[in-house]
Protein backbone atom coordinates (compact mmCIF):
# COMPACT_ATOMS: atom_id res chain seq x y z
CA UNK A 1 0.00 0.00 0.00
CA UNK A 2 0.97 3.50 -0.57
CA UNK A 3 0.20 5.05 2.45
CA UNK A 4 2.06 5.59 5.46
CA UNK A 5 1.84 2.18 7.34
CA UNK A 6 4.00 1.20 10.33
CA UNK A 7 7.14 -0.75 8.69
CA UNK A 8 8.32 -3.24 11.46
CA UNK A 9 11.62 -4.17 11.47
CA UNK A 10 10.67 -7.87 12.12
CA UNK A 11 7.56 -9.99 11.94
CA UNK A 12 6.30 -13.30 11.14
CA UNK A 13 4.52 -11.59 8.32
CA UNK A 14 5.84 -10.76 4.76
CA UNK A 15 4.55 -8.39 1.98
CA UNK A 16 5.05 -9.16 -1.32
CA UNK A 17 4.26 -6.36 -2.95
CA UNK A 18 2.24 -5.91 -6.59
CA UNK A 19 3.25 -9.59 -7.07
CA UNK A 20 0.08 -10.96 -8.50
CA UNK A 21 -0.70 -9.93 -11.70
CA UNK A 22 -4.66 -10.60 -12.44
CA UNK A 23 -4.60 -11.55 -16.40
CA UNK A 24 -7.96 -9.58 -16.76
CA UNK A 25 -5.74 -6.67 -16.43
CA UNK A 26 -3.27 -7.61 -19.30
CA UNK A 27 -6.00 -8.74 -21.50
CA UNK A 28 -5.15 -7.63 -25.31
CA UNK A 29 -7.28 -4.61 -26.69
CA UNK A 30 -9.97 -6.01 -29.32
CA UNK A 31 -10.63 -3.85 -32.78
CA UNK A 32 -12.76 -2.04 -30.93
CA UNK A 33 -10.10 -0.40 -28.31
CA UNK A 34 -11.75 -2.48 -25.29
CA UNK A 35 -9.85 -5.18 -23.42
CA UNK A 36 -10.93 -8.78 -25.18
CA UNK A 37 -12.54 -10.41 -22.11
CA UNK A 38 -11.17 -13.52 -20.39
CA UNK A 39 -12.46 -16.41 -19.66
CA UNK A 40 -13.26 -16.73 -16.08
CA UNK A 41 -11.84 -20.55 -15.66
CA UNK A 42 -8.88 -19.82 -17.42
CA UNK A 43 -8.71 -16.58 -14.46
CA UNK A 44 -9.14 -19.11 -12.10
CA UNK A 45 -7.04 -21.46 -13.48
CA UNK A 46 -4.15 -18.95 -13.46
CA UNK A 47 -4.90 -17.90 -9.90
CA UNK A 48 -4.45 -21.73 -8.56
CA UNK A 49 -1.11 -22.36 -10.70
CA UNK A 50 0.34 -19.12 -8.35
CA UNK A 51 -1.06 -19.71 -5.34
CA UNK A 52 0.46 -23.27 -5.27
CA UNK A 53 4.29 -21.27 -7.41
CA UNK A 54 4.23 -18.98 -4.44
CA UNK A 55 3.30 -21.04 -1.63
CA UNK A 56 5.80 -24.44 -2.66
CA UNK A 57 8.35 -21.53 -2.77
CA UNK A 58 7.72 -20.00 0.67
CA UNK A 59 7.35 -23.19 2.42
CA UNK A 60 11.20 -24.12 1.73
CA UNK A 61 11.78 -21.24 4.41
CA UNK A 62 9.57 -22.37 7.41
CA UNK A 63 5.71 -23.21 8.10
CA UNK A 64 3.13 -21.12 6.33
CA UNK A 65 0.72 -20.44 8.36
CA UNK A 66 -1.27 -17.84 5.90
CA UNK A 67 -0.95 -16.76 2.59
CA UNK A 68 -3.42 -13.94 1.44
CA UNK A 69 -3.44 -12.89 -2.10
CA UNK A 70 -4.95 -9.78 -3.11
CA UNK A 71 -6.71 -10.68 -6.25
CA UNK A 72 -8.66 -7.02 -6.83
CA UNK A 73 -8.67 -5.03 -9.94
CA UNK A 74 -8.27 -1.79 -8.43
CA UNK A 75 -4.85 0.27 -7.79
CA UNK A 76 -4.94 0.18 -4.15
CA UNK A 77 -2.95 -2.97 -2.84
CA UNK A 78 -3.25 -4.38 -6.34
CA UNK A 79 -2.02 -8.27 -6.11
CA UNK A 80 -0.20 -7.97 -2.61
CA UNK A 81 0.75 -11.37 -1.09
CA UNK A 82 1.22 -11.68 2.94
CA UNK A 83 2.76 -14.88 4.17
CA UNK A 84 2.79 -15.30 7.63
CA UNK A 85 4.83 -18.23 8.87
CA UNK A 86 5.18 -19.97 12.18
CA UNK A 87 7.85 -17.13 13.66
CA UNK A 88 9.64 -14.38 12.67
CA UNK A 89 13.17 -16.74 12.18
CA UNK A 90 11.10 -18.27 9.01
CA UNK A 91 9.75 -14.61 7.78
CA UNK A 92 13.35 -12.97 8.36
CA UNK A 93 14.64 -16.20 6.46
CA UNK A 94 11.86 -16.10 3.44
CA UNK A 95 13.17 -11.64 2.92
CA UNK A 96 16.43 -13.21 3.03
CA UNK A 97 15.96 -15.68 0.43
CA UNK A 98 13.26 -13.31 -1.63
CA UNK A 99 15.61 -10.43 -2.45
CA UNK A 100 16.61 -10.11 -5.70
CA UNK A 101 14.65 -12.40 -7.63
CA UNK A 102 12.32 -12.20 -9.98
CA UNK A 103 8.82 -13.62 -9.98
CA UNK A 104 7.08 -14.32 -13.93
CA UNK A 105 10.19 -11.47 -15.43
CA UNK A 106 8.97 -9.19 -12.34
CA UNK A 107 11.51 -8.28 -9.35
CA UNK A 108 9.99 -9.37 -5.61
CA UNK A 109 9.48 -6.77 -3.89
CA UNK A 110 9.62 -7.82 -0.47
CA UNK A 111 9.21 -6.10 3.18
CA UNK A 112 7.84 -6.89 7.24
CA UNK A 113 3.99 -6.43 7.10
CA UNK A 114 2.76 -5.69 10.69
CA UNK A 115 -0.29 -7.68 9.73
CA UNK A 116 -0.99 -10.72 12.24
CA UNK A 117 -4.36 -11.16 11.67
CA UNK A 118 -6.28 -11.37 8.66
CA UNK A 119 -9.46 -11.33 10.07
CA UNK A 120 -8.98 -7.44 11.52
CA UNK A 121 -6.44 -6.35 8.94
CA UNK A 122 -7.53 -3.26 7.04
CA UNK A 123 -5.90 -0.78 5.12
CA UNK A 124 -6.23 2.13 7.87
CA UNK B 1 -4.99 -38.88 -0.20
CA UNK B 2 -2.75 -36.58 1.02
CA UNK B 3 -1.73 -33.44 -0.94
CA UNK B 4 1.57 -34.02 -3.53
CA UNK B 5 3.55 -30.87 -4.37
CA UNK B 6 5.23 -32.23 -6.91
CA UNK B 7 2.15 -34.25 -8.63
CA UNK B 8 -0.12 -31.05 -8.30
CA UNK B 9 2.44 -28.87 -9.85
CA UNK B 10 0.76 -28.05 -13.66
CA UNK B 11 3.74 -26.14 -15.35
CA UNK B 12 7.16 -25.01 -14.17
CA UNK B 13 7.52 -22.21 -11.73
CA UNK B 14 7.97 -18.77 -12.74
CA UNK B 15 10.44 -17.60 -10.30
CA UNK B 16 13.58 -16.62 -10.99
CA UNK B 17 12.37 -15.47 -14.55
CA UNK B 18 13.85 -12.43 -15.16
CA UNK B 19 13.02 -9.42 -17.48
CA UNK B 20 12.81 -9.77 -21.03
CA UNK B 21 15.95 -8.42 -22.47
CA UNK B 22 17.89 -9.95 -19.06
CA UNK B 23 18.62 -9.27 -15.46
CA UNK B 24 18.94 -4.90 -15.26
CA UNK B 25 22.70 -4.53 -13.93
CA UNK B 26 23.29 -3.50 -10.19
CA UNK B 27 22.65 0.46 -10.11
CA UNK B 28 26.35 0.83 -8.35
CA UNK B 29 27.42 -0.78 -12.18
CA UNK B 30 25.39 1.82 -14.36
CA UNK B 31 27.38 4.81 -16.36
CA UNK B 32 27.76 7.73 -14.12
CA UNK B 33 26.68 6.03 -10.60
CA UNK B 34 28.39 7.71 -7.78
CA UNK B 35 30.70 4.83 -5.89
CA UNK B 36 29.37 5.23 -2.74
CA UNK B 37 32.91 4.05 -1.21
CA UNK B 38 34.77 7.13 -2.75
CA UNK B 39 32.36 9.63 -2.10
CA UNK B 40 32.49 9.15 2.24
CA UNK B 41 36.21 8.54 1.72
CA UNK B 42 36.27 11.77 0.12
CA UNK B 43 38.65 14.57 2.36
CA UNK B 44 36.00 17.14 3.76
CA UNK B 45 37.11 19.87 1.31
CA UNK B 46 36.98 17.76 -1.82
CA UNK B 47 33.53 16.76 -0.97
CA UNK B 48 32.28 20.28 -0.89
CA UNK B 49 31.33 20.51 2.91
Amino acid sequence: CSRLHNRPTISPTLLLQNMYQNPILNAPLGPDGLPVPVDPKKVQEFFEDFYEDIFLELAKYGEVEYLNVCDNLADHMVGNVYVKFRDEEEAARALQGMQGRYYAGKPIVAEFSPVTDFREATCR
Amino acid sequence: PAYDADKARRRPTWFDIPPIGGAPPPLTQLPGAVQARGVFNMPRDAAGM
